[in-house]
């Protein structure tokens, strides 16, 4: 499971804990504090999930405000023991973006070919994955990074070397190099199927 | 397997081959190599499920700062339109007498009110030896006040004073620390009201400023029903609602 930046400094159980009494306090009443806790937590995360299942970020922001008020209305039915409140969240969020999906508004003006539509994490394992390589791909440097975008688009290494203007044996040390501390950030991150 | 660094220095194919980027006479050379080399075996086998993961990595898309509190005010929204228990006190209309008695009681054991309570019983004394009615000469009670942040990274803060008069609600805003303007800029006061829901937010302004300090504004917008309050710079000229949300809170009673 991911672990929440804001929190870096607790243990996964301590986490776990700290967020399951944030939710009892939402289902209390207190609709404040904790929602802003979890909203820092994981706020980013969904807003990001929400991009990449409805392809636009105003749409994004929207379930996002929605995946937290349904948190609200539902509250007092987690159960801590069944999931993490992570879980809890990407659930709601996966439903709720099925929702905003299916209403007129929300579909695109122009056709999309199918195979343009990168493909769209269905199970909460798969968000979770997800987020997890963008997570992951945001701890590289900017040089790291540059190379492995490069090869995504497609592009081999001499085209690479040619297209940021470095030597090729530079683009093979970074594609090693980025390729290694991805592999460790994903590892941290709980990144399933390594 | 146990990383040789050494190695992998001799031989960074394995990236390029895991993401298949390799150039032909790279490729040939190394699927040669590969074929007798444990450690390149066990490090292509590493690398392959990193590649692989590469499409699945969600957008890289930032979040605006101001969804916060678009986000806390959805909450807000959901809890008035659904009736369930608030942490913030309800706000309900409440006639001028019915106010002053709840200020009255609520401060009643300060010591700081003591102070007041005395000179306030100097002005009633001075009033009506001058023959004026008190209610000539007093604002009504604060009726709703606001406690107005900035997003995280952001800069200022203010506090608003709602009173209400029988011609509208005026708002004493006190500022410090906003973003500065650019050239054509200006901070506009808006409330959000119970109609909002996610994503559509019912707004109605409640003036506009352009410094720190005290300001003084009008709106009809009741905060018993408009229970958001955003600050936002705007552009002169520009017709689009609203802009960037830099500071903003909800109505305490």
């Amino acid at each position: 499971m991911l672990v929440p930046n804001a929190a870096d400094q607790l243990a996964p159980g301590e986490l776990a804990a700290e967020e399951a009494e944030f939710v009892a306090q939402i289902a209390a009443g207190d609709h404040g504090a904790p929602v802003e806790q979890l909203y820092h937590r994981y706020g980013k995360r969904l807003f990001r999930f929400g991009v990449q299942q409805l392809g636009n970020e105003g749409l994004a922001q929207e379930l996002v405000q929605e995946t937290f008020v349904r948190l609200w209305r539902g509250a007092s039915r987690f159960d801590a023991g069944k999931s993490s409140v992570g879980t809890y969240l990407y659930v709601i969020a996966r439903s709720a973006a099925a929702d905003i999906r299916k209403r007129p508004s929300s579909r695109p003006l122009m056709p999309v070919e199918d195979a343009d539509i990168p493909p769209i994490p269905d199970t909460v394992d798969q968000i979770v994955n997800s987020l997890a390589v963008r997570e992951a791909l945001d701890t590289l440097t900017h040089e790291q990074a540059e190379v492995i975008r490069l090869s995504q688009e497609g592009l081999s290494q001499s085209q690479i070397a040619e297209r940021v203007g470095i030597p090729l044996g530079t683009v093979k040390t970074r594609s090693h190099h980025g390729m290694r501390a991805l592999r460790t950030a994903l590892i941290e991150r709980g990144f399933h199927g390594l | 397997m146990v990383y040789d660094a050494q190695h992998a220095l001799e031989h960074p194919e394995t990236a390029g081959w895991a993401l298949g980027t390799l150039d032909p006479e790279d490729a040939a050379a190394f699927s040669e190599h590969l074929q007798s080399c444990e450690q390149c075996q066990g490090e292509v086998a590493e690398f392959t499920p990193v590649a692989g993961s590469l499409p699945l990595a969600a957008p890289s898309a930032e979040p605006p700062d101001d969804l916060f509190y678009k986000t806390m005010a959805a909450v807000q929204y959901a809890v008035m339109a659904e009736g369930r228990p608030v942490t913030e006190p309800e706000l309900t209309a409440r006639g001028p007498v019915a106010r002053a008695s709840r200020w009255w009681h609520f401060h009643w054991t300060s010591p700081l009110m003591t102070v007041v309570t005395a000179l306030g019983a100097a002005a009633v004394t001075a009033a009506a030896f001058i023959g004026v009615q008190l209610s000539q000469i007093t604002a009504p009670a604060v009726l709703a006040s606001f406690d107005l942040r900035a997003p995280a990274g952001g800069t200022g803060s203010a506090t608003a004073m709602v009173r209400h008069y029988s011609n509208g609600y005026n708002i004493a805003l006190t500022a410090q620390d906003l973003p500065r303007l650019g050239q054509g800029q200006f901070y506009e006061c808006w409330y959000a009201g119970q109609n909002s829901r996610s994503g559509h937010l019912e707004l109605i302004t409640a003036g506009t400023f352009v410094g720190n300090g005290t300001v003084h504004m009008w709106s009809a917008a009741d905060p018993a029903r408009f229970k958001v309050m955003q600050i936002t710079i705007e552009q002169a000229g520009d017709a689009s609602q609203h802009g960037r949300v830099i500071l903003s809170g909800v109505a305490q009673s």
